[in-house]
């Protein structure tokens, strides 16, 4: 048997902790999911106004063409570039795939940089 | 009585859903760089149609239960005062389920006006 004597700490408490590379990308990958859940009904009801007919969808583009808007995707697009891509990496890591020290390091601080890049060029997309 | 998505079941549950909305995303954003709907009627004839209304069902369904494992970790992880973290889950679990028949209408009618 483990012995379990000693205290362990059950709760996180987030200003204690020293933070490598991988975990600022984990609590990336969990702030870009946090921020994903709360636009969640926004991103519905864009959807929910697109569809409901050609003054809607007209409505929905309209509303995605101010400055604020224009940041507002970028920075929705940031998370879902940096959940995804942090994702696809985790999924690796469940099969094995990367789980040396120096790897996974690397691949984080990847995932940290192409997410924004993808978000640049998806956004352009949009926009251009 | 009701089995909780907790423990190993919250881990597959998180996989299978990521992994289809993986594909989902991926594809989607092929679609909508390669066909890019210019009007109102060619966007909802791309959602009403049956196998796209399909898929997008299933993509938010995934997405829900992907939401509720993730912000049930977060509680878990953050939140140590139990009542609070109970409260909070009710809300955002209601709040899921209410996402979810909202986007049952909206398919449903995309799909009636096809």
């Amino acid at each position: 048997m483990i012995a379990t004597t000693k205290k362990r700490p059950v709760h996180l408490n987030l200003a204690l902790i020293h933070f490598p590379v991988p975990a600022v990308m984990s609590g990336a990958h969990r702030i870009s999911g946090v921020l994903m859940i709360f636009t969640l009904p926004f991103f519905l009801r864009l959807l929910d106004l697109s569809l409901s007919g050609a003054g809607g969808f007209a409505q929905a583009k309209a509303m995605l063409q101010s400055g604020f808007a224009k940041l507002a995707v970028f920075l929705w697009l940031w998370a879902l570039s940096h959940h995804f891509l942090a994702g696809l990496r985790y999924l690796a890591l469940d099969i094995d795939l990367g789980v040396e020290l120096e790897q996974a390091r690397q691949t984080a601080w990847a995932v940290l940089f192409a997410a924004p890049v993808l978000s640049l060029l998806l956004t352009w997309g949009i926009y251009a | 009585m009701i089995r909780g998505i907790t423990g190993l079941r919250a881990w597959i549950v998180q996989r299978i859903s990521a992994a289809y909305m993986a594909l989902f995303v991926v594809f989607a954003t092929g679609y909508l760089v390669f066909t890019p709907p210019g009007s109102f009627s060619e966007w909802k004839q791309m959602v009403a149609n049956p196998v796209m209304a399909m898929a997008m069902a299933l993509f938010f369904f995934s997405l829900l239960m992907h939401c509720w494992v993730g912000i049930r970790d977060v509680f878990i992880d953050y939140v140590p005062i139990i009542p609070l973290r109970l409260v909070l889950l009710t809300l955002f679990g209601l709040g899921f389920i209410a996402c979810g028949f909202w986007v049952v209408q909206i398919l449903v009618l995309a799909r009636l006006g096809a």
